[in-house]
């Protein structure tokens, strides 16, 4: 196998007239972008160390009748991925003033905010940067002979855009935001231990999108056409709180402190987008802004994207007896504009009781017991996370969807109605009743602290948006109360703190553990229900069904390669797939033949358990902290394998398809043969799944704290400098970027559909306070 | 102390009162900028609800597909899996569509996904617009009858298109379908859905009218026509290709019909029928209407986007080439008649392996001059833009000389959109050719054969109008795009009538070849052989000789008995559960 010289020309020799450089063109009627091959390591091209600057300054101060603080930020990031990156400058301001004797006291908090994120990168995308750079070809380089971007225009190279040239081309895109968020408040004693509150909030934000499309003729599915797109979003929220308060404690022993409570929050968000093809030129200051692209080419939009309101009324009341017997009840109706008027409000109770054993008079004289507390808490808490529209069907009416021309017109069609999402006007609140009981401690001089906890909470009328048959159309589903769900876990933190060599060597050990099982009790519609999740290229790779986890893995499995084809022909035939070197799949449901009917739960998304470790070790003006955490035995879909280890796509492979490929002369191999028609190894399957297992060392940081004899001489009140480094490893046999998965939605837990890795850090810092 | 009590108990009341009134208000949120299902239930919502319809007749219009999965067009289902087409491009472009080349079906494909969500959202959307016209009282008598007439229309081909992709499909009615009840459509396939697809075109063509004041709208010959495709495809047994004969005698008075009715006629140039310039015209009994403009394209042929050639001023992608045994199959002999039984011992000459720039010497047999406009060649002017070489090609080594030519916009109508390759070239669904053609084969199986052989040289004569022919075009020096017409026959054309079908099967074989001739790379082959029972050994033996040429298709295989339909989306029948049972029941062949 030798490499050729070219790889546009296809296969191109040095030397012949195919290549002559003359021939060269990457113009409208003439594309002959001649191209070297190249071995090219696309996460090195894409990616760089990048600085991060971040300063906060500030002041604070006040009198007897008002207090303020003010700061101002910076904070700028180059991205670890080139060619993009991220400003942000802050203001802040904090005041407070008081009059009438102290009676009244009127506050507030703002922070204004300017923020632009420059450049295009998204998260879990297949053509993103990441997932270009396991897909795309490394015989393709970045620049072609000419010096524009190479493209895979060669055979057999692949349909991926060169993620470099994506990168670079999106680089002038900005996202600009000036965000204004705080509150001010009002406070007046009524009478002594009776106070009124108020407090009005506001989180608005107005955004200016540009998002440039440059030509890409050097793509295999790419043109000449360029295009700009401007968007404008605006958003609030406001949050108005009113809430009358009372506290006070009889004799010695009795203290009683209680709250109501009025509370109204409002959100909204507009968008509004246009956009312009046809620009003669691609320079920022041209292609940046509508006005110069044709004006003929031109499209927009505009609609709601938030649209709604919470009312809630609540009450809360504290009793304790001798600081030994603690009582909490809090009652709260909450109403979401989510619902509709019918189920529109909801109530939900909760209590608590707490016993501080250590003030008994039998533990008074345990001397190493300093505190103790036992609590028990019952209490019910609801859930609207649904779609602001969620009871409506609606229809949308453009030309995509509903555009037709009727009247036979090659121009202009005539536009009309498409349902665009289906309504569900029963949902109602979900309901979680939790159980939780609990032991804090301090013991040992206060060097040990224990929290532990043992919870159990259960969800009714669970929400989940069903995955909708397709006969309905594409319309989007809503969410529908489907179901019981429960959650219960432990969570236990110890932290040991001492000190020696008479207070220089300070140092404490703190370690967490958490853990939960989660289940499906009952599906509504019946016993046997099956949801089927997430499926991109795929079947669906999940399964939420009564008595699993939600959103279980869902597959074949696989048990191992067939070392032979007599090995093969004697397993239940799945179609004409079993040979030397395929899978060996189960066959769940034992009918001798393997189908889709062989699917079955493989997995779970769910970790065993979490755990993190701290640990700081001080020595004189030396503080070192140590903070890492991991996860131990959730299983993640690994779908970059899906693209990397069979011939889904043409482009980049990973090393396993070419090194730990089963051949006759490989019998030990853990991939499957290569076969270009083999369309059944890369179905979802327990192939795909890896544990996710890790562990990260997040944070060390190192700090220098002057002396303070030192640091007054020369006018400051402190001065501290420090050395620290973020994400510094982790150890894992998770073969992707990041065993790290944050998807957010229910259905994609765990799925790596290209995540970007976390980057390390290191940073110096220097604290000044005068 | 107690009035003081008394005041701030009145204020709290007072407060409390306020909130509770303004709350209804406050908590009511209704959508913004979105039509709700009542604002739609007026004459204007019904007629904007059926034009929504109408809006995934093209296959478009469907969120989370490629437009290319759900083409109406059916290059890839009809055209890639039949004999008439490779997938083209290279090797790699769409795994998908090398599978289906090569009958390796697999139910978890997106393109098999999206042609069933695409045509089962077109049913949806006209089972709504049945349901909102029941409650729409404004709508005068005439105009419901014609919206119920045009809707059943709709309702009958997206079934007829579901019914050729699957043994077993669904089949929807509005008693069925109700829009706020998502688990309303969960219902059982059963066997064929042919009665009910018949009862659709049966209710349209009854109150359709002969013409219709907006061209895109279905006239009663179109449903006519439509009715009469169903029985054609009932016309054979799919497996042993054993005739009908009562629903090829249902087929033939409608055609007779048709024809009786002297609205339509053959166009005098065959290539009319594919070109922008034509639209809606004589010869049309329907088309699916497509338009493109600077400003929005969501309207346009998007589905064969990718079936472009792969040269300027096109440059994507290069799919759906035809293969020699359709080239083969335009040879003529010297009466100016098909080689019906050895057109495919030797191939009509190509350019494989020399490059544009190499001298080429041209085949010089005699030739049905369809071939020049339904294949882009080497030597030929392609349409209007430049002369065919293998510059135009993508990896001619994998897949062939060829381009494909038909559904390609002339110069005039490309390059009006953002994307050049979007054009408002209709898809002639429905044309006149078509049922003089189906005619014909119901006279061979239940008629006269001399009938038969009239009409089939019809078309034939149609065809041989010197007019029509791809005229000689040579390279002039300035660019690629540079080139001279000359008055004279780009080959050598030679075409003339038959002068007897000498017995049924010869018939039999004519009318089909004749068909093949006429609606090459229309999308309709593989659905042609599937309706003559014939799939199996027309298929093997084009897959044996064309392995010689295309190596990749080594390894295909036809299966009888499975391969005549597709299988049912996986994903479809997973969500079709019900109570933790799936509805839906894939097809035998495939589980």
């Amino acid at each position: 196998m030798t490499i050729p010289d070219y790889v546009f020309p296809s296969a191109g020799k040095e030397g012949t007239p195919e290549v002559n450089p003359e021939r060269y063109s990457l113009r409208p009627g003439n594309i002959y972008a001649i191209t070297k091959s190249a071995d090219t390591d696309w996460w090195k091209e894409q990616t760089q160390s990048a600085p991060i600057q971040n300063y906060q300054v500030g002041a604070t101060g006040g009198t007897e009748n008002g207090r303020y603080a003010i700061s101002l930020g910076y904070f700028s990031q180059d991205g670890v991925v080139k060619f993009i990156g991220y400003d942000r400058y802050t203001i802040r301001a904090n005041t407070e003033f008081a009059g009438l004797n102290k009676k009244l006291r009127i506050g507030e908090n703002l922070s204004v905010s300017f923020d632009n994120r420059k450049g295009g990168f998204g998260n879990n995308q297949e053509q993103n940067a990441v997932s270009g750079s396991y897909k795309h070809h490394p015989l393709l380089p970045v620049y072609d002979i000419a010096g524009n971007f190479a493209g895979s225009r060669g055979l057999n190279l692949g349909n991926n855009s060169n993620p470099y040239a994506t990168l670079s081309r999106q680089q002038d895109n900005r996202t600009m935001r000036l965000r204004i968020f705080g509150n001010v408040y009002g406070e007046y004693d009524i009478i002594p231990n009776l106070t009124v509150k108020t407090s009005l909030g506001i989180d608005g934000s107005s955004q200016r999108g540009r998002y440039i499309g440059r030509a890409n003729p050097e793509y295999v599915e790419g043109s000449f056409n360029n295009g700009s797109t401007s968007t404008d979003e605006y958003f609030y929220q406001w949050v108005w709180t009113n809430t009358l308060s009372y506290s006070k404690q009889f004799g010695t022993d009795h203290q009683f402190d209680a709250y109501v409570g009025t509370e109204a929050i409002r959100e909204f968000k507009e968008v509004f987008g246009a956009s312009r093809n046809g620009y003669a030129f691609e320079i920022p200051s041209i292609i940046s802004y509508l006005s110069l692209g044709d004006a003929t080419k031109a499209s927009n939009y505009g609609g709601v994207d938030r649209d709604y309101t919470l009312f809630s009324l609540f009450g809360k009341a504290n009793y304790s007896y001798k600081d030994r017997y603690l009582f909490q009840a809090i009652l709260r109706n909450d109403a979401s504009s989510r619902f509709l008027s019918a189920s529109r409000s909801a109530t939900f109770p909760a209590f608590s009781v707490g016993w501080r054993v250590s003030e008994e008079g039998f533990l008074k004289g345990v001397s190493w017991i300093n505190d103790m507390k036992l609590r028990y808490g019952w209490g019910q808490t609801g859930n609207q996370k649904i779609g602001d529209y969620n009871a409506y069907t609606t229809y949308r009416s453009d030309i995509f969807h509903a555009g037709y021309p009727i009247d036979g017109s090659g121009s202009q069609p005539t536009i009309g109605y498409d349902a665009a999402s289906l309504g569900n006007p029963n949902a109602k609140w979900e309901t979680t009743t939790s159980n939780n009981l609990g032991l804090d401690a301090t013991l040992f001089n206060s060097a040990l602290t224990v929290e532990l906890d043992f919870w159990n909470r259960r969800t009714n009328d669970m929400l989940f948006s069903i995955p909708l048959t397709y006969t309905v159309g594409d319309a989007s589903a809503p969410s529908f109360n489907v179901g019981e769900m429960n959650n219960k876990g432990i969570d236990l933190g110890l932290n040991y703190r001492n000190s020696l060599m008479g207070g220089d060597l300070r140092y404490s050990i703190g370690a967490n553990y958490s853990m939960y099982r989660n289940k499906v009790i009952r599906l509504t519609e019946s016993e046997n229900t099956k949801y089927f999740g997430y499926g991109s290229r795929t079947d669906a790779v999940t399964l939420t069904q009564a008595g699993l986890p939600l959103s279980s893995y869902y597959g074949l499995t696989v048990l191992g390669i067939f070392q032979s084809d007599d090995e093969a022909n004697a397993w239940a035939p799945y179609g004409t797939y079993n040979k030397a070197g395929k899978f060996k799949i189960a066959d769940i449901n034992n009918d001798g033949v393997i189908n889709s009917d062989d699917r079955g739960i493989i997995g779970n998304p769910h970790p065993k358990f979490n755990y993190g470790v701290n640990l700081n070790v001080g020595y004189k003006a030396f503080d070192l902290t140590v903070f890492g955490n991991g996860v131990v035995g959730n299983d993640i879909f690994n779908y970059t394998r899906f693209f990397a280890d069979f011939n889904t796509f043409q482009g980049n492979r990973s090393k396993r398809a070419l090194y730990e490929a089963w051949q006759p002369s490989n019998p030990g191999g853990t991939t499957p043969i290569p076969d270009a028609n083999d369309q059944i190894s890369s179905r979802p399957s327990t192939y795909l799944l890896e544990k996710g297992t890790y562990f990260r060392l997040k944070n060390v940081q190192l700090t220098y704290t002057l002396p303070r004899t030192l640091t007054n001489k020369i006018g400051f009140s402190n001065l501290q400098v420090y050395l620290q480094g973020q994400n510094m490893f982790t150890i894992t046999k998770y073969t992707g970027l990041n065993p790290e998965i944050q998807t957010g939605a229910d259905n994609t837990l765990g799925f790596d559909g290209g995540y970007m890795p976390v980057s390390r850090n290191f940073l110096v810092g220097l604290n000044v306070s005068f | 102390m107690k009035t003081k009590i008394v005041k701030y108990g009145l204020a709290a009341t007072a407060l409390l009162a306020s909130v509770t009134a303004c709350n209804d208000e406050f908590l009511t949120r209704e959508p913004q900028g979105q039509y709700s299902p009542a604002a739609l239930k007026s004459a204007g919502g019904v007629e904007g609800l059926l034009l929504g319809a109408y809006g995934m007749v093209d296959g478009r219009g469907l969120d989370g597909q490629a437009d290319w999965e759900n083409d109406i067009q059916n290059w890839v289902f009809g055209g890639v899996a039949s004999d008439d087409a490779y997938k083209g491009t290279d090797s790699g472009d769409q795994p998908e569509e090398s599978f289906i080349e090569k009958y390796d079906f697999q139910p978890n494909f997106s393109h098999i996904t999206n042609k069933w969500r695409g045509l089962y959202k077109g049913v949806a959307r006209t089972n709504d617009v049945l349901n909102t016209l029941k409650d729409v009282t404004t709508i005068p008598d005439s105009r419901r009858k014609q919206i119920v007439a045009e809707t059943r229309f709709l309702r009958g081909l997206f079934h007829f298109e579901a019914q050729k992709m699957w043994k077993n499909p669904l089949y929807i009615d509005e008693a069925t379908f109700q829009l706020d009840d998502l688990e309303s459509t969960k219902i059982p396939n059963g066997g064929p859905i042919w009665d009910k697809i018949e009862g659709d075109f049966k209710a349209a063509m009854a109150d359709l009218p002969e013409t219709q004041a907006e061209v895109g709208r279905p006239t009663k010959w179109a449903a006519m026509g439509f009715l009469a495709k169903a029985y054609m495809y009932q016309g054979w047994d799919v497996l042993t290709g054993a005739p009908n004969a009562a629903k090829l005698n249902a087929a033939k008075p409608l055609l007779e019909a048709i024809i009786a009715s002297g609205k339509f006629s053959l166009m005098p140039r065959f290539d009319q029928n594919f070109l922008v310039g034509f639209r809606n015209n004589a010869e049309s009994i329907w088309e699916v209407q497509y338009a493109v403009s600077s400003a929005a394209d969501g309207a346009a042929d998007a589905g064969v986007g990718l079936a472009h050639p792969y040269i300027d001023p096109w440059g994507c992608c290069g799919f759906y080439q035809p293969s020699q045994n359709l080239v083969n199959a335009f040879k003529t002999d010297a009466n100016g008649l098909p080689l019906l039984d050895t057109f495919n011992e030797s191939d009509v000459k190509n350019d494989q392996g020399l490059k544009y720039t190499e001298a080429f010497v041209p085949y010089a047999g005699n030739l049905d001059p369809r071939l020049d406009h339904t294949v882009g060649r080497r030597g030929i002017l392609f349409k209007d833009f430049k002369i065919h070489g293998s510059d135009f090609i993508r990896d001619q080594t994998y897949a062939g000389p060829y381009s494909p030519k038909k559904h390609i916009a002339e110069r005039a109508g490309f390059g009006i959109g953002g994307w050049g390759n979007l054009s408002s070239n209709n898809y002639r669904i429905m044309r006149y050719d078509m049922i003089l053609l189906w005619l014909a084969e119901v006279e061979v199986e239940v008629g006269s054969l001399e009938k038969a052989k009239d009409l089939v040289n019809q078309v034939r004569a149609r065809a041989a109008n010197p007019a029509g022919f791809v005229k000689k075009a040579v390279q002039g020096p300035a660019s690629r795009d540079d080139y001279t017409v000359l008055d004279e026959p780009a080959a050598n054309y030679v075409i003339k009538p038959y002068t007897s079908f000498t017995d049924k099967a010869m018939a039999r074989k004519a009318v089909r070849f004749e068909t093949r001739l006429e609606f090459g790379m229309e999308g309709h082959r593989f659905f042609d052989l599937q309706r003559w029972g014939v799939q199996s050994p027309v298929l093997k033996a084009y897959l044996a000789e064309e392995q010689t040429k295309r190596v990749y298709l080594k390894d295909a295989k036809f299966d009888q008995g499975k391969n005549e339909f597709y299988p049912i989306p996986q994903t479809a029948i997973d969500r079709s559960y019900k109570a933790g049972e799936p509805t839906l029941t894939q097809d035998p062949a495939y589980k």
